[in-house]
């Protein structure tokens, strides 16, 4: 296990660098003076001078790898720069997003992940049947549906047809903050943002049980007696589960990606958009600052997908 | 196992007229095409045929375990203790299924699930059929049952994986698993074939010793009739869904009555004959989804001669006169004496007495 | 025994010494004797038999054809500006309605075909093409070249790519071209996942092995043996990414950053109906595009789907 999980960092390692690389990069390609995005708020006002000695103890006066060096280690150090619009650190403003959003993920990927799972087992324990060829079709459907369309149908349906939903925010202005309004606001963003993954987990578990229900130790299960029902879940899906693991953590950028557009349409104060706010008003640094969080939190749900499949798998634990 | 050369009283299982199609892409493969046969309290029936014959497929009819929805299984009947295992409804044939009758795969690596203890496994077959037993009792069941098919250190071995065991283990342990309730019925498929040549012959000396200790009648599907002339009482040899002959095991050996089963005993290999003058038998196995009319072997049949009663009328599984009870379905066996003789001839080596060795 | 034997007629010339019978393979007369098929009629064979990719396909020949003749199918000018005729609803005139401006919804909608079919075939082909080439090259190369190509792809794949595009198309300017080379710059990776192990599983096949040990070179046998082989899988995710092309163009124009208007596109069309007057009070701006969007994006995940069937029914993502 513990030698697994080596193994699993080494290789973590090296993308981290890469990402942090590539972030780097953006931050030398984009349009403007580098130093313009480590600066921290108080700095915008200092004199010339200062600037000058800012800049050649950032590094920026010598070669690249050097200027990537002094940047990794000002990253470590939680700065990401500051907001040209906001005038306030980037990392205080993501910290400050980061609870909505992970409300937002959290609820979309238990959504999807209660609709999805049940649904591709049913559909891979009748496989061929009117269930399953509706959930095919269903599934397909969600991945198609653009989720901007779907936001915008769930809104003109639930909230401006029906009147059963607000159309937007984290809770009602001017409210006592309760749960129930809570809850309100955010079923159909959380809904409409699972919509993205129920199509792929659908999928990806009915041919993850297919590929069990057809080995032989089902046959055996069968044979020994076992009850239908405990051999599809105590059998099936326990042996389905471990390559979900890893289908469930790739999909965790698309759904990062999804907050963009989702956030934006619910009036949701969340990273996404801070990030549309921020590219609409080019505050590069805010960008760069969210794009590496999220890539860096995409790796740390890569490792912890792994992980859980060791635990899994007997197999993989060696 | 001298006791049994004829059978008395009541049979234990009775095939009667049983089918079992599967409908595929290419069309209804006819997999077993009914067959009756009879299996006797406490007897060991091995039954003999290429890959396809239906051996298999006819076993886990039985067991209802069938692959649904494309397998489907129809018949007379399949009585086991006066029940009707065609008739009875999945609460009662799960009952059956891992209690009175369990099974034995071919590949102990696959049939075991990979990512839980033997041990687990083991338990989970008693207690499945025993809601009363503790786990704990569950427990300790299982690593007698290991010690008992010769796993050394059982209390270990119990909380190991399957892919911590080597394959002689891992079908030692399928052995237990199979006995855990005490059977009446053990269906063994090709118990040996996935393991190596030396591990084979302990793996059988464990299954010979556990039928006779438990009693339990055995039904040994093999391609290996080494093993069949080793361990049965009685022999079932099929070919494309069929039973084409069955007897007890010397008179099947010592005295084939179908073209076929000579076919098999000319293509084995004796210390005493040169492997150059092993005879095998011409084509390959007809295809299911439209087998040959008349007589399903009459294209490889080396004593049909292209008489047209092959190819145009289908044999029935007949009585021979004799003092064993020993049935065949070919047209012409009454020439098979002539026929083996020539075979013989030709190999230098009388096939016929040579199996009970 | 010559030399020149080929290794399966060896293999029947031996009697098997196995208890099983040896039985060479000789023709019986009673298997159905299949013609000989090229794999692409069989798999056309077993595309047609599926029927939702079947309507798929058709689907999107329509819309295709609908994209080559914009102009004469086209009622009005989709670009013509009519302050007087803004936000009318259906009517003879505007059979979809007119838009804030004042322009035919139905001229824009079929003009917009035309960037979504030209971003999802530009950017899905390059997207898949630079796949392609780093997926063979890692999976034939192996060693180093492979562990540095994968962890790049570890990389690409880390990053919400939508985030960086939004980004990349902010710094570079709205425009058809950007946005394809964008999509396809960020695109790539799933490609060259499945390409390398494609070739990976190829390289390690009987006949590959032999062509090596006859001498083959390396960079031969990827032309010969490895890239024929990836071609079939290749088809099916060339056919998903251009689905996914599709709808990432879409969300750049709906959030602002797609095509320059006026330029028609799906997806712009629906920027207006993030008003809530818009999207209440006139469904006929925003439905009708979202619409034509998932019909589209479905129609092709659907010939993707019944490509993989028909390719090999064992494939999965």
């Amino acid at each position: 296990m513990l030698r697994y999980l080596i193994r699993r960092l080494m290789i973590a390692i090296p993308v981290l660098f890469g990402i942090l690389f590539m972030s780097f990069m953006f931050t030398r390609l984009l349009p403007g003076d580098p130093l313009l995005m480590m600066m921290s708020v108080e700095e915008f006002s200092a004199t010339d001078e200062y600037m000058e000695q800012r800049r050649s103890d950032l590094g920026l006066d010598k070669p690249v790898p050097v200027q990537y060096v002094v940047w990794v280690g000002e990253v470590f150090q939680g700065n990401l720069g500051t907001s040209f619009h906001r005038r306030a650190p980037v990392t205080e403003l993501i910290w400050d997003r980061l609870g909505p959003t992970a409300l937002l993920t959290g609820t979309g990927i238990l959504l999807a992940l209660i609709i999805g799972i049940p649904i591709g087992v049913m559909a891979a324990v009748r496989q061929n049947s009117w269930f399953d060829y509706f959930s095919a079709t269903g599934s397909m459907l969600a991945i198609s549906i653009p989720n901007f369309f779907l936001g915008l149908m769930a809104i003109f349906i639930f909230s401006l047809q029906l009147r059963w939903l607000p159309t937007g925010g984290l809770r009602t202005l001017g409210m006592e903050p309760s749960l129930g309004d809570s809850l309100k606001h955010l079923i159909m963003p959380a809904g409409v943002l699972s919509a993205v993954l129920i199509g792929p987990y659908v999928r990806y578990t009915r041919q993850s049980m297919l590929d069990v229900l057809r080995q032989d130790h089902i046959t055996t299960a069968t044979a020994k007696g076992v009850r239908g029902r405990s051999i599809v879940i105590f059998h099936g899906l326990r042996n389905a589960l471990i390559p979900l693991t890893t289908v469930i953590a790739i999909q965790i950028p698309a759904l990062l990606a999804g907050t963009v557009i989702i956030e934006t349409i619910f009036s949701w104060p969340g990273m996404g958009q801070l990030v549309l706010e921020a590219i609409r008003r080019r505050d590069y640094p805010i960008i760069i600052g969210v794009v590496l969080f999220s890539a860096v939190l995409v790796m740390i749900f890569n490792l912890i997908a792994d992980l859980l499949a060791a635990i899994l798998d007997p197999r993989i634990r060696l | 196992m001298d006791s049994q050369t004829t059978p008395t009283g009541e049979p234990l299982l009775s095939v009667r007229n049983l089918s079992t199609t599967f409908s595929t892409e290419t069309g209804l493969v006819q997999a077993v095409r009914n067959v009756s046969w009879e299996l006797y309290p406490g007897e060991i029936l091995g039954v003999v045929g290429e890959s396809g014959s239906g051996k298999s497929v006819t076993m886990a009819s039985i067991m209802g375990v069938v692959p649904k929805p494309a397998g489907k299984v129809s018949g007379d009947s399949v009585m086991f203790e006066g029940r009707d295992l065609l008739k009875l409804p999945p609460r009662e044939m799960r009952k059956i299924r891992g209690r009175e009758i369990t099974m034995i795969f071919q590949d102990p690596m696959t049939a075991f699930n990979p990512v839980k203890t033997i041990g687990h496994q083991i338990a989970e077959a008693i207690r499945v059929h025993d809601r009363r037993v503790s786990r704990k009792a569950a427990r300790a069941r299982s690593i007698e049952l290991l010690a008992s098919v010769g796993v050394p250190s059982p209390e270990a071995r119990y909380s190991q994986f399957p892919h911590e065991y080597s394959g002689g283990m891992r079908q030692r342990a399928m052995i237990a698993m199979a006995i855990a309730n005490g059977p009446k019925l053990i269906i063994a498929d090709e118990p040996t074939t996935a393991l190596d040549v030396t591990i084979q012959a302990q793996v059988l000396d464990v299954l010979k010793l556990i039928q006779a200790e438990t009693g339990a009648a055995t039904i040994l599907i093999t391609h290996d009739l080494g093993l069949i002339s080793e361990m049965s009482d009685r022999v079932l040899v099929m070919y494309a869904g069929k039973v084409v002959e069955s007897s007890d095991v010397f008179s099947v050996f010592g005295n084939p009555q179908h073209p076929y089963t000579l076919g098999l005993l000319a293509s084995l290999p004796r210390i005493d004959t040169r492997l150059d003058s092993l005879l095998s038998i011409p084509g390959q196995p007809p295809s299911l989804t439209s087998p040959p009319p008349g007589c399903a072997f009459h294209p490889r049949c080396e004593l049909s001669r292209g008489r047209s009663e092959c190819w145009t009328a289908e044999p029935p599984l007949v009585q021979i006169a004799g003092p064993t009870d020993h049935t065949t379905a070919c047209h012409f066996f009454t020439e098979m004496d002539t026929e083996a003789g020539r075979v013989s001839a030709m190999l230098g080596v009388d096939v016929r007495s040579k199996a009970e060795s | 025994m010559t030399d020149d034997l080929r290794p399966d007629e060896q293999a029947t010339d031996h009697v098997d010494g196995g208890p099983v019978p040896g039985i060479p393979p000789d023709q019986s007369e009673w298997d159905d004797s299949l013609p000989i098929q090229s794999p692409w009629r069989i798999a056309w064979r077993r595309f047609k038999r599926h029927r939702l990719a079947f309507g798929g396909l058709i689907f999107v020949i329509i819309l295709v054809a609908i994209a080559i003749l914009a102009p004469i199918l086209a009622p009005q000018d989709p670009n013509v500006v009519d302050v007087s005729a803004s936000r009318n609803p259906p009517s003879a005139d505007h059979l979809l309605g007119t838009d804030s401006a004042g322009r035919d919804v139905l001229s824009r909608l079929i003009f917009g075909s035309r960037v979504s079919l030209t971003v999802g075939v530009a950017a899905a082909l390059s997207a898949a093409g630079l796949g392609t080439l780093l997926g063979l090259l890692a999976g034939v190369a192996g060693g180093w070249i492979d562990a540095i190509i994968m962890r790049v792809v570890d990389v690409f794949l880390s990053f919400p790519s939508l985030m960086l595009i939004l980004l990349l198309v902010a710094v570079l300017g709205p425009s058809v071209v950007t946005i394809i080379v964008v999509i396809a710059f960020f695109e790539w990776p799933t490609a060259c996942r499945i390409v390398r192990q494609m070739a990976l599983s190829i390289k390690e096949q009987d006949f590959v092995l032999a062509a090596r040990a006859t001498g083959s070179s390396r960079w031969r046998i990827m032309r010969k043996h490895v890239a024929p082989g990836v071609l079939s899988p290749l088809t099916v995710v060339a056919t998903l990414l251009s689905a996914g092309a599709i709808l990432l163009e879409a969300a750049l124009s709906f959030l602002g950053l797609g095509v320059k208007q006026p330029q028609a596109s799906w997806g712009g069309m629906l920027e207006e109906a993030q008003s809530l007057t818009i999207l209440k009070e006139m469904p006929w701006l925003w439905i009708p595009p979202g619409a034509i969007i998932a019909l589209t994006v479905l129609a092709i995940n659907f010939i993707g789907d019944g490509l993989r069937d028909a390719l090999d029914p064992r494939q999965q993502m």
